[in-house]
């Protein structure tokens, strides 16, 4: 049995999945913890197997009645931890 | 009440049969339904449903080494491609939606069946050499 803990995706969301707006867009029904997804806040999106970081841009209304999160795909999670190392900000 | 996707389709715009139609990872039924579930849950074409599935194609300024090193598909461990003739050949549609390079595959029905032929079509996932690595 594997020691390392499952990946917890705050968004379940699919890179290629854009609209008219570029960004990536996911219903705001389907986030797992809602109070996470903020516009301009940070979280990780796309799926246990290869999530990847996200800026959430807003979420808005559509005419389906469900609002929907735009998302700004800014790397992968890795790409943050090395930069927060460097910068001395964890270990 | 679904938002039509005709607006929104590129108009003009035709694939030369050897241009490729690129999907990263996930490349799993599920995923492919996933996908195509939140497209026909808020999108129509030609009045019904639109059920169909995101990817990007080699058109005009992107070839296939700009869309795996592009802002989103850097993300991408694995991807598979094929080129357009093939798929549709196989009885695939290919809209061109939205911004370049997306196009939507359009499947001819939203079943598990239909979304295992796409991942057939597509054929086997490579690995993308322009992921962005885990820093050594």
């Amino acid at each position: 049995m594997s020691d390392t803990p499952s990946v917890r995706v705050t968004l379940r969301a699919d890179v290629h999945q854009i609209d008219e707006t570029g960004y990536v867009w996911v219903f705001f029904d389907r986030a797992a913890e809602p109070d996470r997804v903020r516009p301009g806040s940070l979280i990780v999106a796309g799926d246990e197997d290869e999530p990847f970081l996200a800026r959430v841009v807003d979420i808005v209304d559509t005419s389906v009645g469900r609002p929907i999160v735009h998302l700004d795909v800014v790397g992968v999670p890795e790409e943050a931890i090395d930069e927060l190392r460097h910068a001395r900000l964890i270990a | 009440m679904l938002e039509p996707i005709e607006p929104h389709i590129r108009p003009r715009e035709v694939l030369h049969p050897a241009d490729l139609v690129v999907r990263g990872w996930p490349l799993t039924v599920d995923a492919l339904m996933d996908n195509a579930d939140s497209t026909r849950s808020r999108y129509s074409y030609r009045g019904e449903p639109f059920a169909a599935v995101s990817a990007e194609a080699t058109v005009p300024g992107w070839d296939l080494a700009s869309i795996l090193s592009g802002r989103r598909l850097r993300t991408r461990r694995r991807y598979a491609h094929v080129n357009t003739r093939e798929l549709i050949a196989a009885g695939f549609t290919l809209l061109p939606t939205f911004s370049l390079p997306h196009y939507s595959i359009v499947l001819g029905t939203y079943t598990e069946n239909e979304a295992e032929r796409l991942l057939v079509v597509l054929g086997p996932d490579h690995d993308n050499p322009h992921y962005v690595r885990r820093p050594e």
